[in-house]
């Protein structure tokens, strides 16, 4: 679509234009919640210290699950140039990230994935409206109602003129809606156990209306992004039912 | 007398500025369109080098170290209110005045190479700061 946008003679791609405004969104966001929660100098400085490592862990990671599910694990050693990035495995570097300095600074690893995790919902949802104007990430011929890609475009070589159904449009959205819910009606405690359900929940679905290439990831049945959003949408049950028997348990200790 | 010191230190962590991060986060942001023209400027200057006989790594790297330091620069800027920002923020500045320079002499953009390496200086200057006010 408008893949960059021109004025005073400067071209900004609009792809890591609104992946920039994502971050700064994101950043925000935890900053936001930190104010609310009156947490000390200390922890502030600790907390927001961690966001730009999240941020680089999470594109590594993003960038070599995208090398291995299109080129496979030799990609990585023999040819490891020319690749993008995926969301799963930016979650994935993220996550690592955040393990990784939960040991290091004491903080609890369940409490920082409450903090980010939800903070990304917002990024996705502006990335993917990047995604779409870059016209990667795009549908499958539509029946309805699509969307045509400009020459030159990627979706252009694969379908030529052919509407495409907008699917990082409607991801966006459905990513606008999985954030209110969040931030507007779930606690603080299980902010993290439902981003790991509802996000890939909607993944899951929207992957059978993509027709880009995607890679393989354990089998060509369900595409990488769907393996990976199972197995988060299991964790994240899990963990939610983990926080719910800790409740109960507390619940009736009081009460004895 | 205990209580006259509690609130001095409040008050000395509330004036430490935000502005080093958010400077900081909006200076990387400016520079991933800096960095795609700092690409397109290395692919040119491989082509000439490669065309003169070299083997164009040289300016490849070296756009590949004005990278490096704009994610050092983005990384430090959160520091900017920690116990070590005067250290952090002397780095972060010398790192805006390097993107900044090499937005003046071509490789990249001279309009991303400016609004990223002011903004990652007025990080490290407000990093400094925030060391000053603490003392």
């Amino acid at each position: 679509m408008f893949r960059y946008l021109e004025f005073w003679g400067q071209k900004i791609a609009m792809f890591p234009f609104f992946t920039g405004m994502g971050i700064l969104a994101s950043a925000f966001l935890i900053f936001n919640q930190l104010k609310g929660m009156r947490v000390s100098a200390e922890r502030e400085n600790l907390l927001m210290s961690a966001i730009p490592f999240v941020f680089i862990f999470g594109v590594a990671g993003g960038y070599i699950a995208d090398a291995v599910f299109r080129g496979g694990v030799n990609a990585l050693f023999v040819n490891p140039f020319g690749y993008g990035l995926t969301f799963f495995g930016w979650l994935t570097g993220g996550m690592l990230f955040l393990l990784i300095y939960s040991r290091i600074s004491g903080l609890k690893y369940a409490y920082l994935l409450n903090l980010f995790l939800p903070s990304f919902t917002f990024a996705q949802a502006l990335g993917r409206i990047g995604c779409f104007l870059g016209g990667c990430c795009y549908g499958r011929p539509a029946k309805i109602w699509g969307v045509s890609y400009p020459p030159g475009s990627v979706p252009y070589i694969h379908h030529g003129a052919t509407p495409l159904v907008p699917i990082q449009l409607y991801e966006s959205a459905y990513l606008f809606v999985v954030f209110i819910i969040l931030f507007g009606l779930i606690r603080f405690k299980h902010r993290g156990a439902w981003y790991l359900i509802l996000m890939p929940a909607g993944r899951f679905v929207l992957e059978f209306l993509r027709d880009d290439e995607r890679g393989i990831f354990l089998s060509n049945f369900l595409s990488p992004s769907q393996w990976i959003s199972l197995i988060l949408g299991i964790t994240g049950v899990w963990w939610l039912c983990k926080i719910k028997s800790m409740e109960k348990e507390l619940c009736l200790k009081k009460t004895m | 007398m205990e209580n006259s010191g509690v609130t001095v230190m409040v008050n000395v962590e509330k004036k430490k500025s935000n502005a080093a991060w958010i400077c900081g986060l909006i200076g990387f942001i400016t520079s991933l369109p800096n960095s795609f023209c700092a690409m397109i400027c290395a692919g040119v200057s491989v082509a000439v080098e490669e065309s003169a006989g070299g083997d164009g790594s040289g300016s490849a790297g070296y756009f590949w170290f004005i990278v490096l330091v704009s994610i050092l620069c983005f990384a430090l800027s959160f520091m900017g209110k920690s116990k070590n920002s005067f250290v952090t923020g002397l780095i972060v500045l010398l790192g805006g005045i390097f993107i900044l320079i090499n937005g003046f002499i071509g490789f990249g953009s001279m309009l991303w190479g400016t609004a990223t390496g002011g903004l990652y200086i007025a990080s490290g200057i407000v990093s400094i700061l925030n060391k000053k006010r603490a003392n």
